[in-house]
């Protein structure tokens, strides 16, 4: 055994009032400075801030900060088991998504950040194919293969890309976008799949309105914590039928930040097709059908109608009207 | 962690695999690039030891380059909170070990200190008694 003196990351989980919370601020703060850039800014320090506001932990933000900034292994290994040990059932789902947040927050994901995000899905034991669904939900493309910064041609390529990003898009410095972000973005002369892949991420970051998504999603966090809380509570059967919808592709949380991707009209589409999917809908439907739909729907899957039944059943039945109800919200705001 | 840059021109002059050669040329000789590469380093490293540790050397996403590269084998450390738990334990064992003492050193204080008065007024003022 080791020393016998309590490590400082000890104190502060022995101090504070919820040990998970303090354990995924953690890996949420590692996960965030594996960038590349060796510090965490302060753009990435108000959205840990944003993130964690309902975190139970109130206390020891600088020393986490120095922990996950040097990264001290120790403390790490202990916040990978007090989560592993905690965050079960949907609870790994809410903070894997917190953490695909944090590492696409400021453009494409650094190759470090790759590793780190694949560590804690393995961690969390969430399967490649339902992480790769959960990125894509929140990232808004596909999660690609970390590139290799030991070849010659990533650096020929990233810098080239940096080197015309500059000359064409000078203007555009003020939006104080990272080096890394450009190389994200612009490969112009993309020959192959991880190019393409590039390319339509930058496009759709600037159809994206940053500030507005981030608005927005903030406003939806609380309520999916809520949410994963009640989800906790009710385990068991009920993480299976999480699983199916997030496979089919009707998350409710595509639908609680409804407007933050209307910038984006292939992204506005498809919500709305998942949304008339939700309602059982094809592609044109009109208002009146929505109405009807949603009115049919409800009714069906109105959760008095499982009072009776299960606490599982319950929160199923919720969850299910809950997402039908974003759905018709959304189409609602779009038909307006 | 990174070696010097001694060190590193030796080591590519020392290399007979030419796409090494240029890889490490590319990547080792230019500050900015090394930088990064060797915090990514450290990264993978940090990651391979913790898999080692707590069984994740298997998991879906540790396979590959990268897995060859930083998989090691398990060291025999601990589990952390395991060890965690057993501080606590071994503090609690303390406090309260502390506590029964400091009850016994009241305890015996106080009737030392009742039994010195008492002696003290019989000897000096036995006309009270």
């Amino acid at each position: 055994m080791a020393s016998s003196r309590f490590t400082p990351f000890e104190r502060l989980l022995l101090s504070s009032r919820n040990e998970a919370d303090t354990a995924a601020l953690l890996l949420l703060a590692w996960l965030a400075m594996s960038d590349g850039q060796g510090t965490l800014s302060d753009r990435k320090r108000t959205l840990l801030d944003e993130l964690t506001g309902d975190f139970r932990h109130d206390h020891g933000y600088q020393l986490i900060v120095d922990l996950a900034s040097a990264p001290d292994f120790v403390a790490l290994q202990l916040a990978a088991e007090v989560l592993q040990r905690y965050y079960r059932g949907p609870r790994r789902e809410t903070f894997l998504r917190q953490a695909i947040h944090v590492a696409t927050h400021e453009g494409a994901l650094a190759a470090g950040q790759h590793h780190v995000l694949r560590f804690l899905a393995d961690l969390l034991g969430v399967a490649p194919e339902t992480f790769e669904i959960l990125f894509r939900d929140v990232a808004g493309y596909p999660l690609a293969v970390p590139e290799d910064p030991s070849a010659a041609h990533y650096w020929r390529s990233r810098e080239s890309s940096d080197h015309r990003y500059s000359s064409q898009q000078g203007h555009h410095g003020a939006h104080g976008e990272s080096s890394r972000e450009r190389t994200g973005g612009e490969q112009d002369n993309a020959q192959g799949p991880r190019e393409r892949h590039r390319r339509e991420r930058r496009d759709r970051q600037r159809e994206h309105a940053k500030d507005r998504h981030d608005e927005t999603w903030r406003r939806g966090w609380r309520w999916r914590r809520e949410e994963a809380g009640q989800r906790e509570q009710a385990h068991g059967g009920q993480h299976s039928d999480e699983g199916k919808r997030h496979r089919e592709g009707f998350s409710n949380e595509g639908f609680s930040h409804g407007g933050a991707y209307a910038n984006g009209p292939d992204t506005g589409n498809e919500k709305a097709r998942r949304a008339l999917a939700v309602l059982g809908l094809m592609e044109n439907a009109q208002k009146s059908e929505i109405k009807r739909a949603y009115r049919r729907l409800a009714q069906k899957y109105h959760p008095d109608r499982y009072h009776a039944q299960s606490q599982e059943a319950m929160v199923t039945a919720s969850l299910r009207f809950q997402r039908i109800k974003n759905a018709y919200d959304y189409l609602m705001r779009q038909h307006a | 962690m990174s070696a010097s840059d001694a060190d590193i021109v030796r080591a590519i002059a020392r290399c007979e695999n030419q796409a090494v050669k240029v890889a490490a040329e590319n990547v080792l000789r230019v500050e900015s690039r090394k930088r990064e590469y060797d915090q990514l380093y450290g990264t993978l490293t940090g990651i391979g030891l913790l898999r080692a540790r707590m069984g994740l050397s298997h998991a879906p996403y540790w396979k590959g380059s990268v897995a060859n590269d930083f998989s090691i084998s398990a060291d025999g450390e601990y589990a952390r909170y395991a060890e965690l738990k057993a501080k606590v334990g071994r503090a609690v064992r303390v406090h309260d070990t502390w506590q029964q003492v400091r009850r016994v050193v009241l305890w015996g204080g106080g009737v030392s200190l009742a039994t010195g008065a008492g002696v003290a007024l019989l000897v000096f003022a036995p006309d009270l008694f």
